[in-house]
């Protein structure tokens, strides 16, 4: 008897409990979705919900407000911007039908689609784009650094938008592309603090899905807007849902099981056999403008040495480093741009990366001055790198690599926000294993290596690299540009103030029931990372 | 009683006020700046970051800081989130019922589990499968939760497709009312049975040895001289007297029930604190760290005096009034 009063019990303090955190939003009955079961010739099944993971929360409903990574989906999804950038790092239009240059390259002016309209309804018109575009730079909001080259912006009509410029401006149309950029209405996002008390203030966009709900640490659900300007057949779902999932085992077990129809966050590199590997999952591949490298702190001794650096550079053998670390999901740095700018990339021999060599990596340590101890070390040296895959795979090979020619390396594995402080800010180290974002413009490597560049940890400084890049951004064709890149490089490969191993390679899965997933085939040159207007589910 | 009671409780503020300085210096001790990390790497714009720090008074000196914070914690204010804005307190109230929920679970149904089988095996002293019970809590009790979860996972959601793998709710479904309820039943019983069976050994191995210790006591001989039942003798006696040290490892697990589950909710997606703290962490987002340690320690707190309390109203033999 006893027993069974505290069975019920237990069973009713549970059911409260489910009662009140489980009950407590209710869904919107006017967000019925539609469009569901239209009879289609095409072969495409309309309707349908797609479910991906992401491994942590937005920290903002603002796209153009603070940085952030985990509301990507919300901004390529609930907004347009005038341009985007495609899986291919291509710039492809997005609302503008079209842009004109003036002759001197200060003067861009945007023609936009009439029938655009916001998800409350209100017609789009070039009054929100001039608006998004003051704002972002009056409120110091993420795109304000890059996009403080515009002078002034002015409306012939409604549809028609212009930019003029400070200054020639070769980025600017990649800036437009990027994050942070999206066109808000001034009827929503006037006034409002967007940095801070009106972060969160509930998403209003002309893209192809609308912000409906966001259950804390569960989900955030999207559903499909019947009045997308490219419709009605598009978008193809019915409803994106992400599921926050903070384990990354977790999420693949998730993945397998079918919970989930794409993985959405960055698969642990020991499961890319099984993913390459099943029937039925794709995983396409992304090359992103982002590399791993070898940071020097170039204001200390020996890493001042040109013989020091080349040493280390011939001899860390970047083949036998994706292979080991990176489970041959790498492709060798040989250039010192990012091969996604291919356009400005210095492919003669005497601009290109070192190559392995270990006899040379041998004499340029002979050169150096250093002198070895009993067991053949010249140095000892401490590699600061960050404590998540690949990186604790990858210091374990980089120090085998330096063994061979005498230098001791020991690991100091950091959390991000610690290496950040120790090497970013303090600079107090000597050499650093790292990676990182260098896009969505070829001019962007200039953060890393020219002199008061924030990302220059490694105290890069020559005036002649500082005046070619900074050449390089104020010139109008990629033509004229890539002359003034290209010869950066090549001083690059005189001076090698970091060591370039490999580019940073992804893949990303799905099941193979998805359809027009951005990273696909069919849609990677029409759609932006993460954009779902093409999606379907074929099952 | 009531002057015991104001005695605790003094204490109990003191030491959530010590904990509060340890927490705010190791807090602000930990390398990293999280105006760095919140403005990203992509071109930030360095007008921004001073904004940003000053607005979040991270230019002061920390012992400014630590005073404002106490000064407006005074007032009930927890501050805002550096993140994203929102009041602290509202962040954690929204995090605490599902954690409450797996975790007030997961210990009711360990500590049942755990004493009904402490007292089987305490009667059953000696023979083998007292030995095999033993062991087995032993092997639960080294058995890292995360481990555990993943390994019921793997068992019942990705072999046997009979359970999901993790979250509150199933995705695809738009479940309302009962179906809603089961649906989330259904997702805790994983997360639920990897906690509860990590907890079960402490509640088993007390109820175990208490009994066996009260078992041989003088008045217990005396009783069965008597010629009472056993039965009697146990539910009487023996029960009722080693039921007490299960009362207060109960109560002290309640409070580290929150931290304890962390680390499940993260394997399970659980939608409590365990992933949020982690991002806090990670994030240095400085005023919801320090919120969520508040609320930790106070918890503790409110915990210890209520088992102590407890204690005294269920054993008449300790008494706190006032001599």
């Amino acid at each position: 008897m006893k027993k069974t009063r505290l069975i019920a019990l237990l069973l009713s303090l549970t059911m409260i409990f489910t009662l009140v955190t489980g009950c407590a939003k209710t869904e919107d009955p006017s967000e019925k979705p539609s469009g569901g079961e239209v009879a289609q010739t095409d072969g495409i099944k309309r309707g349908g919900t797609m479910v991906m993971a992401q491994s942590a929360e937005p920290i903002t409903l603002i796209p153009n407000g603070k940085p952030d990574d985990n509301n990507i989906i919300l901004e390529q999804n609930v907004f347009n911007r005038l341009l985007k950038t495609n899986n291919n790092q291509q710039v492809i239009l997005d609302l503008a039908t079209g842009y004109d240059v003036s002759e001197d390259g200060l003067v861009y002016t945007f023609h936009l689609p009439e029938n655009v309209k916001f998800h409350d309804g209100q017609p789009m018109t070039s009054d929100d784009v001039k608006f998004t575009f003051e704002e972002i730079i009056k409120q110091g909001a993420f795109a304000s650094t890059t996009l403080s080259v515009i002078k002034e912006i002015t409306c012939p009509d409604d549809y028609t938008v212009a930019f003029t410029l400070n200054k020639i401006d070769a980025g600017f149309l990649g800036n437009l592309a990027y994050n942070g950029t999206s066109i808000l209405p001034r009827h929503v996002y006037e006034g409002l603090d967007w940095m801070g008390k009106d972060a969160m203030v509930t998403p209003v966009g002309t893209g192809p899905f609308k912000y409906s709900e966001w259950n804390k640490g569960v989900n955030m659900i999207f559903t499909r807007n019947d009045n997308y300007y490219l419709g009605p057949d598009l978008p193809y779902l019915d409803k994106v849902v992400i599921s926050f999932i903070p384990d990354s085992n977790t999420a693949m077990q998730s993945f397998y099981n079918g919970e989930l129809d794409v993985l959405g966050i960055i698969a642990p590199a020991t499961e890319y056999d099984k993913l390459l590997s099943s029937s039925n999952i794709k995983a396409d591949k992304v090359i992103y403008p982002s590399r791993f490298y070898v940071g020097f702190n170039m204001a200390e001794k020996p890493y001042d040495d040109i013989n020091f650096r080349l040493a280390v550079a011939h001899a860390i053998d970047a083949d036998d480093m994706i292979n080991k670390a990176l489970k041959n999901i790498g492709m060798k740095a040989t250039e010192y741009m990012s091969p996604v700018y291919s356009w400005a990339a210095n492919t003669d021999e005497n601009a290109k990366v070192p190559k392995y060599d270990l006899e040379k990596a041998k004499e340029y340590m002979a050169k150096t001055g250093l002198t070895p101890d009993s067991n053949g070390v010249y140095l000892k040296v401490t590699v600061d790198t960050y404590n998540y895959e690949p990186f604790p795979d990858m210091v374990q090979v980089l120090k085998d690599q330096l063994a061979k020619i005498g230098i001791e390396v020991s690991i100091n594995m950091l959390e991000y926000a610690a290496w950040d402080e120790k090497v970013s800010v303090n600079r107090d180290y000597t050499m650093a294993l790292t990676g990182g974002y260098q896009g969505p413009e070829a001019s962007n490597l200039s953060d890393r290596i020219v002199t008061d560049g924030y990302l220059n940890f490694i105290n890069y400084s020559n005036p002649e690299v500082d005046r070619l890049m900074q050449e390089g951004g104020a010139l109008p064709t990629f033509e004229q540009r890539a002359v003034k890149y290209k010869e950066a490089q090549a001083i690059l490969a005189k001076d090698v103030p970091m060591v370039l191993i490999s580019e940073w390679l992804g893949y990303i899965p799905y099941l193979s029931y998805v359809k027009g997933h951005p990273a696909s085939a069919d849609a990677v040159e029409k759609t932006a990372f993460g954009e779902f207007t093409y999606c379907w589910i074929d099952k | 009683m009531s002057r015991y009671l104001g005695r605790r409780i003094l204490t109990g503020i003191l030491c959530i006020f010590v904990a509060l300085c340890i927490n705010f210096v190791i807090i602000h001790a930990a390398p990293g700046n999280p105006i760095r990390l919140l403005v990203g790497k992509d071109n930030p714009n360095p007008q921004m970051i001073a904004e940003l720090t000053e607005k979040y008074g991270l230019d002061q000196p920390k012992i400014v800081q630590f005073g404002k914070y106490v000064g407006n914690l005074l007032k009930g204010d927890m501050g805002v989130s550096i993140y994203t804005n929102e009041p602290v307190s509202d962040m954690i109230i929204d995090r605490l019922a599902p954690t409450a929920m797996l975790a007030l679970t997961a210990a009711v149904l360990a500590a049942i589990i755990g004493t009904a089988l402490g007292i089987f095996c305490a009667r059953r002293v000696g023979t083998k499968l007292d030995a095999i019970m033993g062991s087995v809590s032993y092997l639960f009790d080294s058995t890292p939760s995360f481990w555990l979860g993943l390994m019921l996972i793997l068992i019942f959601a990705s072999t046997l497709h009979v359970l999901p793998t993790s979250g509150m709710i199933d995705m695809r479904a738009d479940n309302e009312g009962f179906a809603k309820v089961l649906d989330i039943m259904k997702h805790m019983i994983l997360p639920v049975s990897a906690l509860t069976l990590t907890l079960i050994p402490y509640y088993f191995r007390i109820a175990r040895s208490s009994i066996i210790q009260v078992m041989g006591e003088d008045f217990i001989t005396t009783l069965r001289a008597t010629g009472m039942p056993e039965k009697r003798i146990f539910r009487k006696y023996i029960f009722r007297n080693a039921i007490l040290p299960t009362i207060t490892v109960f109560g002290i697990q309640m409070a580290y029930l929150v931290t304890g589950s962390a680390i499940v909710e993260i394997v399970f997606s659980w939608p409590g604190m365990g992933s949020f703290v982690m991002t806090a962490i990670t994030r240095r987002d400085y005023p919801l760290l320090m919120g969520i340690y508040l609320v930790l320690s106070v918890s503790v707190a409110v915990m210890m005096i209520v088992v102590d309390v407890l204690y005294s109203a269920l054993d008449p033999r300790i008494s706190h009034e006032s001599k």
